[in-house]
């Protein structure tokens, strides 16, 4: 629905690196995205794989001092974030950018902070007409704070945030480890691991066929409401420190399909289908298989 | 003979009109009771040898309170809480002690619930120190056969918790509450502060625990898919009250309480494909200190009846292993 609208946010090979006294932890280490009008991108992945590392980098609210955005750029409708001055951010921040953190799981939640930064977006934007629309949503927020974790108040909170989208033709970031919050809300879905993109592509198409190992591993261990399993797939492992990371794939150690190469060398992100990309040897071993 | 027969089929866990009330108080020296809050209002179930129960609902249901409760963090307001028929408040003495190492549990945060000065094997032998006369080696032989359960490598006891990720330390709670060997683990929320890519592996390790021994679980999850997965049976609480309680394959296939159809509802869908029956309730659940009379669930309730507003539903058996509290029924 968003396909022809204008591009609001680009990311263009962006790492943003923490350095700590164990060594460098590369939380995104190139990662490329661009986002339209009225569109909403998931960024799914596990805690420690860059994703909310991303998100602070695009409001440039990395941890100070160890946080530093070292290459890229964030252009926002042609503007580049990276090179901003704190004052000129100050103007960008909670007006221009407005950030969701979809993370009911931790007790720090950012929806709160980010949440206001939405009402104050809205306030800005819609002058008249759309009071309403902010009441409800302060109204919606507040009842965020008191239960995060309700399923029925976080469905109304979803809901709600869809149609100021609609409303305002609002670009969407999601950030969330919940692949039933992209399958509710989102246009497309970037997959995160260890600090990289592996998987980006259409909502649909990423749950019809995911063809990156990790995220179709992800994806079959989440158990479900509809149908019985006996026995859910897991991964195995952990993944690896964002200090220590290997040569090859990021998810080698921990893939049902890992090779000598996936050891020695990063693949390369080869398109899968009508804007889906992967990052996987596998994918030039079996070109026919799609 | 007839005698073995009747304690096969007595469960583990009876809990018998279990109430908990807490008094709300205003005043800053002498304080005055003004209300109380009904955290937990006259429920009843059981829990049978190497089953499942999974207890579902939103916060300030009840369900915490509950699970406080059968570990005697809490004692009742009213109701009891039998343990192979033993009501677990009055017990005293070695009764007491002994019941310290029946009933175990492990909490979400598996950051906090660890000693962080302990090495691990003091940890999950620190279990066996308070309720048992263990000699040292057999200590450490337990040690290991945990560790060994959980999936934990030998040598994990030597270290200590900050070593280890969040799935792990979850391996090491769990290792710490199965050293006494005891018949009922309290999970609350075992899986939430984990990793997605986690949580299978802790999911099937539970299972697979309890295959291997006669071990019986009270889930305390807010994840309805979580509580399918692992639970036999499942109540659902609302506001202090269950007000609905099967086997859980008949209440998921077919939820019955309204309340129940709208929290599966307000579930997040497995993919985008995923039929779809928005039945977004309006408002929020309503202050436990001043429930709304009749049924809890009325004023949002889309089905709601003259008698909802002044009849409190019984629990009533509409299927076999499935019960349900409400007028429509």
């Amino acid at each position: 629905m968003a396909a022809g609208a204008p591009v609001v946010l680009e990311v263009r090979d962006l790492r943003a690196y923490l350095y700590t006294r164990w060594g460098v932890v590369r939380a995104v280490d190139g990662v490329s995205f661009a986002l339209r009008e009225g569109e909403t991108l998931g960024l799914v992945g596990e805690s420690g794989c860059g994703k909310t590392m991303t998100g602070l980098s695009l409001v440039r609210l990395l941890p100070e001092p160890a946080g530093r955005i070292v290459d890229g750029q964030i252009l926002l409708e042609g503007e580049d974030l990276v090179t901003k001055s704190e004052p000129e951010m100050r103007h960008v921040r909670g007006r221009r950018v407005s950030m969701i953190l979809q993370d009911p799981q931790t007790s720090l939640n950012p929806v709160f902070t980010i949440g206001d930064q939405i009402l104050e977006a809205l306030r800005q934007r819609r002058a008249d007409g759309e009071r309403s629309l902010v009441a409800q949503a302060e109204d919606a927020l507040r009842r965020v704070k008191v239960a995060a974790l309700d399923v029925t108040i976080q469905l109304q909170y979803l809901a709600l945030l869809k149609e100021i989208q609609a409303r305002t033709r609002l670009a969407m970031l999601f950030i969330t480890h919940d692949f039933g919050i992209v399958a509710r809300m989102c246009d497309r879905v970037a997959v995160m691991y260890a600090g990289r993109i592996v998987e980006t592509g259409p909502t649909r198409a990423l749950f019809r066929a995911p063809r990156h190992p990790y995220t179709e591993a992800l994806m079959a261990s989440v158990p479900r409401m509809e149908g019985t399993v006996t026995r859910l797939p897991s991964i195995e492992g952990q993944p690896p420190p964002l200090h220590e990371l290997p040569a090859g794939c990021r998810f080698a150690d921990r893939c049902a399909y890992v090779d000598e190469r996936c050891r020695r060398e990063y693949p390369p992100t080869m398109t899968v289908g009508p804007a889906h990309e992967a990052a996987c040897w596998r994918i030039e071993r079996s070109p026919s298989s799609r | 003979m007839l005698e073995d027969r009747a304690i096969a089929v007595e469960p583990l866990i009876r809990v018998e009109n279990l109430a908990k009330h807490f008094p709300v108080t205003r005043g800053v020296l002498i304080g005055r009771t003004t209300g109380h809050v009904k955290a937990v209002d006259g429920i009843s179930f059981t829990i049978g040898r190497q089953e499942t129960l999974g207890l579902v609902g939103e916060s300030g249901c009840g369900k915490t309170t509950t699970s406080r409760l059968l570990l005697r963090l809490e004692q009742p307001t009213a109701g009891r809480v039998l343990l192979d028929g033993q009501d677990v408040h009055a017990l005293r003495g070695p009764d007491l002690s002994r019941y310290h190492t029946r009933v175990q549990a492990v909490f979400q945060d598996p950051w906090s619930s660890l000693n962080p000065r302990l090495r691990v094997r003091e940890t999950i032998a620190e279990a066996l120190v308070v309720n048992r006369r263990v000699t040292r080696s057999g200590k450490l032989e337990r040690v290991e056969e945990v560790l060994h359960q959980v999936g934990l490598p030998l040598s994990a006891g030597a270290r200590y918790p900050h070593e280890f990720s969040g799935g792990q330390r979850q391996r090491i709670a769990l290792a710490s509450a199965l050293a006494a060997k005891p018949e009922l683990i309290v999970l609350d929320e075992p899986v939430s502060a984990l990793d997605v890519s986690i949580r299978a592996q802790i999911m099937n390790l539970l299972k697979d625990l309890q295959a291997r021994q006669p071990l019986s679980f009270l889930l305390v999850a807010h994840n309805l898919a979580t509580v399918r997965y692992i639970a036999h049976r499942t109540a659902v609480m609302y506001l202090g009250r269950i007000v609905e309680h099967g086997d859980t394959e008949s209440l998921y296939r077919r939820p019955l309480h309204p309340y129940t159809k709208a929290l599966f509802a307000a579930a997040l869908p497995a993919d985008p494909d995923a039929p779809r029956d928005d039945m977004i309730l309006s408002g929020e659940v309503p202050s436990p200190i001043d429930p709304p009379p009749g049924c809890h669930f009325h004023p949002r309730c889309p089905f709601a009846m003259e008698q909802c507003v002044r009849i409190t539903p019984e629990l009533k058996t509409v299927a076999s292993g499935h019960m349900v509290s409400c007028h429509l029924y």
